[in-house]
């Protein structure tokens, strides 16, 4: 990468920068991601000794049941009598894997599929988007709970459905860049030179084309967080004692009125997540769209 | 005139824009007067400040511009201290502005009789059926054809051409006493233009309104305006009776832009070197001075104020009573430039024979399938052409003539639905793609999107230089050559496109056709997106890479000025078809096609000496799914015979021209070939 | 009626028709790798071999997939949804047929909720764009979309339900029978369904208009003298919704999604709860039936809304 190249990307990270809302949002995000990886090494590297001796163990109920916050138990116990904060912590892990995991899944596959449809135009074109018309016509959670029923209920499988379902959105947004990128002189230009299809592909659309895609990705974390916690909310997600958000809000319902703290601190965990990803991906896309930038008046 | 009060008068405006880098002056100091029934032209360069004049007195300015100080006074009234709806009231009313773009200043979702009415109900108390018949009076004087039908059209069911007609008849609707055009037939084609001019000429005489007409095209104001202000960098720099000065122009700027301009005569433009300067990072002193060829030390202290010459016409130039009259027109010995060009009459180097391109506007399998969809459109309706070794062929038509189509398919960057091209006495089918790519090459339109945005000047030629192993071992220095060659510094190799202004993109452009080192160059308007000032450059540097590498270039345009100074031969296109080719002076001197005769005639003239002798087309250009049947021009055509509608008129020789080279479809033409004995 | 636009309605209509095939695909292939045999399943694992063969032949099992799946197109064309493993064995077309009216009352409530707010809030935002308003608006939206649905819902049903008591916490009741207790009911779990949505609404209403606001025609309209009320009803507005329109339809799917997961909340006898309990019980037939029907629904909002956008708007299908 050029010292230029870098100059572009420090562009857009002023623009970035200077919406306060935006930087909000990546402070959550970055401290969800720093909890989900301690979360996720601790697990698979230690059997949660880490938290246990820092804290207390999120799996084993070894408290008294249903107690209130206190300095003890900042978030309170429990019905089983497990402290509230060390399963929110452990909770993070599985948010990020689950919406890494997938949105990388149906990003990748998505977008060159999309950006091959749009490039290649014809009957691949005709293929591909026929499948992403046919996909697009399940409302994705729908689509999800019928992957999760048939696979069996559990993170794994939640992360292959969510993947799958969030492949044509990707699609589109790759296929509708790729064709607006195409209809650029510059490409006429290079097969006025002779360049073959694959230099065309990845060195001039490609490249063109990440913005939007990486957008859509950050607005799609999004979504794949609330779907994760959504299916788990349901009982079809990971197993417990596995501690995830919707899991937790869904036990804690039971205890709405004599213990809500059970249901409000996940649930809290899960909203300001999303909107971190959500202020994240709008911030990106403003900061990439010339127009928006530099609104100034007198 | 000069004894009533001005109906418009503008003192000292001046207009600031907030930008990152802080506010930069868009207009600065900027006074005139306008009289009732005064045709006033303001002209000048892309970024000039001539439009951000117009929005500033009408109050559109964007929320980041204000009227930084000065005053506004339209019939004596202050419009920088109205209130808003004061604003509204006088606007539509006492000042009505036509937008350069008639595709998109209508609001598409409702009918352009009903954009019509809101205008008059909102200022006049009248019935809206009394609205209605006065919508209905406005369209038949804009001379629209079938007006029922277009009071109840969508603005996408009209052409560019009837659109700007609706756009006049919204701003006369109230009979505004000041009408302000900026850029009104900058999106139409020459012979619409000039049917518009027309109509707009006849509406403001007939009205005796007084009208701001705003151009960067000094052919329109000769001929359109009694008073002409000239702006450059923001600031006016000369104002004055267009009789006078574009005859005998002061200002050094003035001078150059009308010597800079192509025209139909044999004499060649001039060279207007460098560049208009960065708003943000203007000169001290002249803003003129680093590009004027009588700057002296005296120019580069102070900005010179606009203020009387010797003769009392305002000038903003230091110099003026010193310099005096300059040349208004290029001073080259004509019979210099204008001796007949040396092309090659030998063996065609690029060939094509019957050449046909048809777009299908079907979308799917099943719009194919079920009737009553669009025909397909015959871009290009059986096309035979030529280009010899070292030659230039001009290729001129309006838009949807079918040119740019037709220079796309003799590179195959569009494949072609019939017909055969020769390169090189080869069918160019048989040719690998890298060994047809490495002959012919291809410059294109616009220089903001034929650069990839994300790679360095050093990425993209270097490439080309690789891909085609045009280079001696040192990619770089090769790199550098070319760019050099072009007229750029080589140190541009490590910068983006963005960063480049539009002549050095185009000039990027080129040196990315010749990095293959090619016999052949077909150039799609390399020009149309650029200033004139730019456009000569461009235009040179052209000339001289043609000259010394030997090319051969088709050199399409819609532009006849443009094509008359760098063409050998010239083809005429009019929806799918050659009308007419033949050697550049003859054609021009001579035309052999009504259309070609039109076309020549539309073209405004800059000396306003001049009269035109105008012929202004009827209509537009036919849908190309559905032409006529006959020839294509029936339609339009002043001419127009019987056998014209029942026949096309095929390409052939005409009587008595040069060496066969004059080809004509017109029967009016066709001494030879009596129409009784064609099969 | 407009030139060309029955054709374009034709189209539409036709191309409809293969992405419904393509959903009835995917739904048969999906189930049909389900693990576990569903003939061994109904039989028990005692079965011997002949009654697993018998019973194989007697549901066509035996066939080759194209052709089960061809039967079991026909079968579902003709309201034929096959039968529940559980819940005794009913057809699944009668499961879903009792299903559906709580679940369209449900999804329409929600709509009218959302555009209620959406709307105004979008334009509001647009039109005062970076005043307070706007910021207000803005974050509002920002804040409905990243709220997850089911416990924006128990946080309602805890405050509005248990803590006030002011209305009741779901329960379905049939609007037909009673309506005004209908409403009350549906009240809670429409602005649970609801709030998602008519954020998304918002935040495409605001840019639409936003999009429309500094455009060569309104600065047209604005030259020509108009009202500033006029301006925004009749060249900003009407070219701002169309967007909108097509986007809400998209995004309908959302909404369908979002009342699954808002049934199990409110315990509202949906499809939603009919497809959960049917997952956790394995009733693979019921699954089948009730995300074809979702989907369904889907798709003919979607052709609908794409309809009446193509009738509303000048520039399409006339070309």
């Amino acid at each position: 990468m050029t010292t230029r190249s870098r100059d572009r990307w420090r562009r857009t990270w002023r623009e970035f920068r200077s919406r306060s809302l935006a930087v909000a949002g990546l402070v959550i995000v970055v401290t969800v991601i720093v909890v989900g990886a301690f979360a996720t090494i601790d697990s698979y590297l230690f059997d949660a000794e880490l938290i246990t001796t820092l804290y207390y163990d999120p799996n084993n109920p070894q408290f008294v049941p249903l107690q209130e916050p206190s300095v003890d138990h900042p978030f309170g116990t429990d019905s089983l009598g497990r402290d509230v904060l060390a399963r929110t912590i452990y909770g993070a892990k599985i948010s990020i894997q689950v919406g890494v995991t997938a949105v990388t899944i149906a990003a990748t596959i998505g977008s060159i599929m999309g950006i091959l449809a749009g490039y290649a135009g014809g009957y691949v074109e005709m293929a591909i988007m026929r499948f992403v018309d046919v996909m697009l016509g399940f409302p994705a959670l729908v689509l999800a709970i019928g992957v999760v029923a048939v696979l069996g209920f559990s993170l794994q499988n939640v992360i292959i459905a969510l993947g799958f379902v969030y492949v044509p959105q990707f699609a589109r947004i790759g296929r509708s860049t790729a064709i607006s990128v195409a209809e650029e002189e510059y490409i006429d230009a290079a097969r006025a030179m002779g360049y073959s299809d694959t230099h065309i592909v990845f060195r001039e659309v490609l490249p063109n084309s990440i913005s939007p895609l990486l957008v859509q990705a950050s607005l799609l974390m999004a979504f794949a967080i609330i779907a994760e916690a959504s299916l788990s909310f349901l009982g079809l997600g990971a197993r417990p004692p596995t501690a995830t958000w919707g899991q937790m809000v869904a036990s804690g319902s039971d205890y709405l009125e004599q213990a809500p703290w059970l249901s409000i601190v996940p649930g809290l965990a899960i909203f300001l997540t999303v909107l971190g990803f959500n202020l994240v991906g709008d911030g990106l896309r403003d900061a990439l769209d010339p127009r928006e930038s530099s609104e100034r008046r007198f | 005139m000069a004894a009533r009060d001005p109906v418009l008068r503008v003192e000292d405006l001046t207009t600031e824009f907030m930008t990152d880098a802080g506010p930069i002056t868009a207009v600065q100091d900027v006074s005139f007067d306008l009289y009732q029934g005064e045709r006033l032209g303001i002209v000048g360069e892309s970024g000039s400040g001539k439009s951000v004049t117009a929005l500033s007195i009408m109050g559109l300015l964007e929320r980041n511009g204000r009227i930084d100080r000065g005053s506004i006074r339209l019939n004596g009234r202050e419009l920088t201290a109205v209130s808003t709806d004061e604003l509204n009231d006088i606007r539509g009313e006492e000042i009505a502005m036509i937008l350069q773009d008639p595709m998109t200043a209508l609001t598409p979702t409702l009918s352009a009789g009903t954009q019509i009415v809101e205008t008059v109900l909102e200022h006049d108390d009248v019935s809206r059926t009394a609205a209605r018949d006065r919508a209905m009076e406005l369209l038949e004087q804009v001379r629209i054809p079938n007006p029922e039908t277009v009071m109840d059209s969508y603005p996408n069911e009209l052409s560019g051409g009837q659109r700007q007609r609706v756009l006049i008849a919204i701003a006369i609707s109230c009979s505004p006493d000041v009408l302000i055009a900026d850029e009104p037939t900058t999106a139409l084609d020459v012979t619409i233009q000039a049917q518009i001019l027309d109509l707009l000429h006849e509406l403001v005489e007939d009205r005796d309104m007084a009208l701001i007409h705003i151009t960067h095209d000094l052919g329109v104001v000769s001929e359109m305006t009694d008073r002409v202000a000239v702006m450059y960098a923001s600031r006016f720099v000369e104002i004055g009776p267009t009789r006078e000065l574009f005859v005998q122009p002061r200002h050094p700027y003035t001078a150059g832009l009308l010597r800079a301009t192509p025209r139909k005569t044999d004499t060649e433009p001039e060279l207007l070197s460098g560049t208009v300067p960065d708003p943000k990072n203007r000169p001290t002193g002249c803003n003129y001075a680093a590009r004027c060829p009588h700057a002296t030390e005296a120019c580069r202290e102070d900005d010179p104020p606009l203020v009387a010459a010797e003769d009392g016409r305002p000038v903003a130039c230091v110099r003026t009573d010193e310099l005096g009259y300059l040349p208004a027109a290029p001073t080259a010995d004509p019979t210099e430039t204008a001796t007949e060009r040396a092309g090659s009459g030998g063996d065609p180097l690029l060939e094509a024979i019957g050449l046909r391109k048809e777009f299908t506007a079907a979308e799917s399998i099943l719009d194919r399938v079920l009737p009553g969809g669009d025909p397909p459109i015959k871009a290009v309706d059986g096309v035979d052409v030529s280009l010899g070794a070292e030659e230039t062929v001009g290729l001129v038509g309006e838009s949807g003539s079918g040119k740019t189509t037709l220079g796309r398919l003799l590179i195959s960057l569009t494949d072609r639905t019939a017909g055969d091209i020769v390169f090189d006495g080869e069918p160019l089918d048989s040719l690998s793609s890298d060994e047809l790519r490495s002959r012919v090459q291809f410059v294109f339109q616009d220089p903001n999107s034929s650069l990839n945005p994300r790679q360095t000047i050093r990425d993209i030629l270097g490439h080309a230089v690789r891909h085609h192993g045009t280079h001696d071992g040192d990619v770089d220095a090769t790199v550098r050559s070319l760019l050099e060659e072009v007229g750029l510094e080589p140190n541009l190799v490590d910068s983006y496109p963005f960063e480049l202004s539009g002549g050095q993109r185009q000039r990027i452009g080129i040196a990315r056709a010749l990095s293959v080192d090619p016999d052949v160059l077909i150039a799609d308007e390399p020009t149309s997106a650029l200033d004139v000032s730019v456009q000569g450059q461009i235009l040179a540097l052209l000339e001289r890479i043609k000259r010394e590498r030997t090319l051969a270039m088709l050199f399409v345009s819609h532009d006849l000025s443009v094509i008359r100074h760098i063409s050998d031969r010239i083809a005429v296109m009019y929806l799918g078809e050659i009308v007419e080719t033949g050697r550049t002076e003859r054609v021009f001197r001579e035309p052999k096609h009504p259309y070609t005769e039109a076309l020549l005639s539309a073209i405004p003239r800059i000396d306003p000496r001049k009269t035109a002798d105008r012929i202004i087309l009827d209509g537009e250009v036919p849908d190309p799914g559905r032409p006529p049947t006959g020839c294509n021009f029936v339609t339009r055509c002043p001419h127009a015979m019987s056998e014209c509608g029942e026949r096309d008129p095929a390409l052939v020789a005409v009587e008595g021209a040069e060496d066969g080279q004059r080809r004509s479809a017109c029967f009016l033409h066709h001494d030879t070939e009596k129409p009784a004995s064609r099969e | 009626m407009k030139r060309g636009f029955l054709r374009y309605v034709t189209i539409r209509i036709l191309q409809t028709i293969p992405v419904l095939v393509g959903i009835s695909m995917v739904v048969f292939v999906i189930i049909h790798f389900a693990p576990g045999d569903p003939v061994v399943n109904r039989l028990g694992i005692q079965a011997t071999e002949e009654n697993i063969q018998e019973l194989r032949r007697a549901y066509g099992l035996d066939q080759p997939l194209y052709i089960q799946y061809l039967e079991w197109l026909s079968g579902i064309l003709r309201g034929d949804f096959g039968r529940s493993l559980t819940q005794g064995g009913r057809p699944v077309a009668d499961l879903i047929r009792s299903r559906l009216p709580a679940t369209l009352f449900l999804a329409v409530s929600s709509l009218f909720v959302s555009v209620v707010i959406a709307l105004p809030a979008g334009v509001l935002s647009a039109v005062k764009k970076n005043t307070l308003t706007d910021y207000g608006v803005s974050v509002g939206a920002l804040s409905g979309v990243s709220i997850p649905n089911f416990w924006l819902g128990l946080i309602l049903i805890l405050l509005l339900a248990r803590i006030l008591g002011v209305l009741p916490a779901g329960n379905y009741v049939s609007p037909a029978e009673r309506p005004i207790a209908a409403l009350e009911h549906v009240v809670l779990p429409a602005i649970t369904v609801g709030t998602a949505y008519a954020a998304l609404l918002t935040r495409q209403t605001r840019s639409a208009v936003l999009d429309n606001l500094d455009t060569d025609n309104v600065r047209m309209a604005k030259s020509k003298g108009l009202a500033p009320r006029r301006i925004l009803t009749h060249h900003v507005l009407k070219q701002s919704l169309l967007p909108v329109i097509t986007v809400a339809g998209l995004q309908f799917g959302y909404m369908l999604s979002a009342t699954v997961v808002v049934e199990q909340v409110f315990a509202w006898p949906g499809l939603g709860r009919l497809i959960w309990l049917a997952v956790r019980q394995q009733d693979y037939p019921t699954v089948q039936g009730t995300v074809l029907v979702i989907a369904f629904i889907f798709v003919m909002v979607n052709l609908a809304v794409d309809l009446a956008y193509s009738y509303l708007d000048p520039r399409v299908s006339a070309a």
